[in-house]
């Protein structure tokens, strides 16, 4: 473990959503039953680093996303960026904070104001930070004297203290308390100007290059864009305050294959120039072997496994991601029919039965799992690879392909 | 060889909206026999869906206009339907699967009425209660029984086994439980669990592989021939949608219907078409049995699709991209449509449109399931890096 904490880490983060049945439950803001959208996950991602969480959809990876971000509130675990507790930051400090972590939403039509032009849409983050900054600027330049005055009386008790101590017989052996020190004179920041319109355009075109936009569409709406186009000026708008770390929730899936080309490049070329950390959402496994580094596997909210990004995807140890990587289309007809399926549906999020998660599904399932959870563990001989599975070391050597046989048939017709 | 099921010649498709015209389809040909599934694959706008709406004259007219070519179904050229009498050729026997079946199911009604108002319908056309329409003025009549001898009445014939089919057509949904159990059927058919319990729940109640499936027993419901599949697991996660293409290919064998299949998913294409069409800006670029064309891309574009796809990334460096944007087609590039963004083109490709014509010289030009593409340069292609 290194010294300095990792950028971001999370700790059991839970979210759940209440399912009230009534008004009485809305108001008293008890229900019997929540949707466990996020059920105890614990993830670091260090700096410049960045992480693929891949899973089905309903597998709580957005809710996660949102809920590292601050959009939702966690019920559960704590967040700790830069190693300092973000949980529950409120008000002005969670508004200041917000510019550590950006986030590109997944439909990049209508994550975009159809009303607001270009340069509106990407310095909208700038406008609403700079009040926050002079605000705590004003703060801090206010309490200032007060904490000088506090820090001038306090050396000179201590100060009297000492002289005391100095002057009174010394005890031989006995070493003096260290000499105080008088408070430094208080360096007042300064206030940052209110940021202007001409400032905002300033800023905004010389952004847009580096999202590969020409910046001369300062004064252009979003329709006049294609969807590549609009992906970029999401992303734009996410790098404007210089944040530390991307959260990235399906930002090519509504891209055709040429145009999500481009922007995967994009955002590796980002990553190195900038040393952003990336969190990236998706379902596209060949996008996250292109752009992550490491990779979390996500189902029905908890993780099932989490490794590196060449060793996860090549040797796969969880049933369930042997099952997802196995069902990936993959364009090339020689390997067609080499791929199992797993039968059914994803199971409902509404209190979880206790177990497995994947238990329903799973080609190898045994009582245990459908009793004990399986706590996310090392495996022997795969490194720093961590599984959720009680039976990893029987199933790691499968592979997704052989399954097809072991695989569940399809429901039988009634 | 088989009749085809369904032959397209030359099929052009125009929207004319606000001051400008958009060619969305020009000159496409195409041809399915029994059996067959074809895939079209190509980016956003290249005018897949625009060709899958056309075939059984979906679009609404206006704005598009359908400005040539003929589409032969069971003899009948559907273009020259008017609009009047298109009610009539509607579930008669070419089925429709949409990409996103929340949004084509409707929420006010339960999962049993939808799939029996198409059976209903499919009773009444062959009680002859209800018009059909087959070839000009002849009312088409699926209780004759000459019509089973020929290849279109004999894939319209009963593909349940539930035995039903022996039995006097107008005894069969006399009773709501025996409407009942045909519905039940059909669910069976896309392996649904629990059908009865299916049966009573409302679109909004059922996860999104369940929905697709109701889907497609809608479209096989009416005995279609051809079904036509736009994006149908777009919108799915992809264990799910390996689980209904998976049962697609099933059902390909038990109902002997042929398939369109459009998809902007080059892996789903790989996984399911025998044959594949590859889009561009409104022309079919590039055709042929999908091995050759995966292994032996013989247009430019395919080729650069085919490597742009990151599940082909392997080792380092940034993906390879292709140039430029895909243009407007309300001002479509001269001669062939991709020459901008092409590294093969000369001064030929900005005159002149190249022919689809065979990838081999040696085969019969009039082939129209071998191996073709729209490039003048197609001996050059392979030697593209």
């Amino acid at each position: 473990m290194s010294a300095s904490p990792p950028l971001l880490e999370t700790e059991g983060l839970e979210k759940f959503f209440p399912i009230t049945r009534s008004l009485t439950e809305t108001f008293q803001g008890r229900s019997s039953r929540a949707v466990h959208a996020v059920d105890g996950v614990s993830l670091t991602v260090g700096r410049g680093e960045a992480l693929g969480l891949i899973g089905e959809s309903g597998s709580g990876k957005t809710t996660f996303g949102w809920a590292i971000a601050r959009l939702h509130e966690p019920t559960g675990g704590t967040i700790r960026f830069n190693g300092e507790d973000i949980t529950h930051l409120r008000g002005t400090a969670l508004r200041h904070w917000r510019k550590n972590i950006q986030i590109v939403f997944q439909d990049p039509v209508g994550s975009l104001d159809p009303r607001l032009r270009v340069w509106q849409i990407v310095g909208e983050p700038l406008r609403a930070q700079n009040p926050i900054d002079r605000q705590i600027a004003t703060d801090q330049r206010a309490r200032a004297p007060e904490e000088y005055r506090r820090a001038q009386e306090l050396y000179r008790l201590t100060r009297a203290k000492y002289d005391a101590a100095r002057a009174a017989p010394q005890a031989p052996g006995a070493s003096l308390p260290p000499e105080p020190v008088p408070p430094a004179e208080p360096i007042l920041p300064e206030v940052p100007p209110r940021i202007t319109r001409a400032a905002v355009r300033a800023a905004v075109a010389e952004l847009l290059p580096t999202v590969g936009l020409p910046s001369d569409c300062l004064d252009q709406y979003p329709h006049e864009f294609s969807g590549g186009g609009r992906q970029r000026i999401s992303l734009a708008r996410a790098l404007i305050v210089n944040p530390s770390m991307i959260v990235l929730d399906e930002p090519t899936s509504a891209l055709d294959v040429a145009v999500q080309a481009q922007i995967l490049n994009r955002l590796v070329t980002l990553q190195r120039e900038r040393g952003l950390s990336y969190v990236l959402i998706t379902h596209n496994v060949a996008a996250v072997r292109f752009v992550a580094d490491r990779v979390a596997v996500m189902y029905l909210g908890r993780l099932v496994e989490v490794g590196g990004v060449r060793e996860v995807l090549e040797h796969p140890v969880h049933p369930y991601t042997k099952a997802l990587l196995a069902a990936v289309p993959f364009p090339d007809p020689r390997r067609r029919r080499t791929r199992y399926r797993i039968g059914g549906d994803i199971p409902s999020l509404v209190d979880p039965k206790p177990g497995c998660r994947f238990a329903a599904r799973c080609p190898f399932v045994i009582d245990r799992c459908r009793v004990e959870d399986p706590p996310l563990t090392t495996v022997p001989g795969l490194g720093n690879r961590l599984v959720s599975c009680h039976r990893a070391e029987e199933v790691k050597d499968i592979a997704p392909e052989t399954l097809l046989a072991t695989g569940p048939a399809p429901p039988a017709p009634a | 060889m088989t009749d085809p099921v369904v032959t397209v010649d030359n099929l052009s498709v125009t929207y004319t909206v606000g001051a400008g015209t958009f060619f969305a389809v020009s000159d496409v040909s195409l041809e399915i026999e029994p059996g067959q599934v074809i895939g079209i694959v190509g980016e956003t706008g290249c005018g897949k869906s625009t060709l899958a709406k056309a075939i059984p004259r979906l679009l609404p007219e206006p704005p598009a206009t359908i400005g040539s070519g003929t589409v032969i179904f069971r003899g009948t050229d559907l273009v020259k339907v008017s609009k009047r009498n298109l009610p009539m050729v509607r579930g008669t026997g070419i089925g429709m699967i949409f990409q996103e079946p929340l949004n084509s199911l409707n929420p006010a009604f339960r999962v049993f009425d939808q799939i029996a108002e198409s059976i209903r319908i499919r009773h009444y056309r062959e009680m002859g209660w209800l018009k059909s329409f087959q070839g000009g003025d002849q009312p088409f009549d699926y209780s004759k029984p000459q019509i089973t001898t020929t290849v279109a009445g004999s894939l319209s014939k009963a593909i349940v086994p539930s035995g039903a089919a022996e039995e006097a057509v107008h005894d069969r949904l006399a009773t709501r439980s025996q409407l009942r159990e045909e519905v039940l059927n059909y669910l069976r058919l896309v392996r649904i669990n629990d059908p009865e319990t299916i049966l009573n729940l409302y679109p909004h109640e059922l996860s999104g592989g369940m929905r697709q499936r109701i889907m497609i027993a809608m479209a096989l419901s009416e005995k279609p021939s051809l079904l036509i599949a736009d994006e149908p697991t777009s919108a799915l996660d992809v264990t799910i949608q390996a689980q209904v293409l998976t049962l697609m290919k099933e059902l390909i064998d038990e109902v002997h219907a042929a398939i369109l299949f459009i998809s902007h998913d080059l892996g789903v294409i790989a996984e399911t078409a025998d044959e594949v069409g590859v889009m561009y800006a409104g022309r079919i670029v590039e055709y042929g049995p999908v091995a050759e064309v995966f292994r032996d891309p013989r247009h430019p574009y395919t080729k650069m699709l085919l490597k742009a796809a990151p599940a082909h990334y392997k080792g380092d460096g940034p993906l390879s991209t292709i140039p430029g944007a895909v243009p407007n087609l309300s001002r479509p590039p001269s001669g062939c449509r991709f020459h901008p963004r092409c590294s093969l083109a000369r001064e030929i490709c900005k005159g002149e449109t190249p022919p689809l014509a065979p990838v081999d010289p040696t085969a019969p030009p009039a082939s129209r399931h071998i191996h073709r593409s729209a490039c003048y340069f197609k001996e050059e292609v392979p030697n593209l890096p």
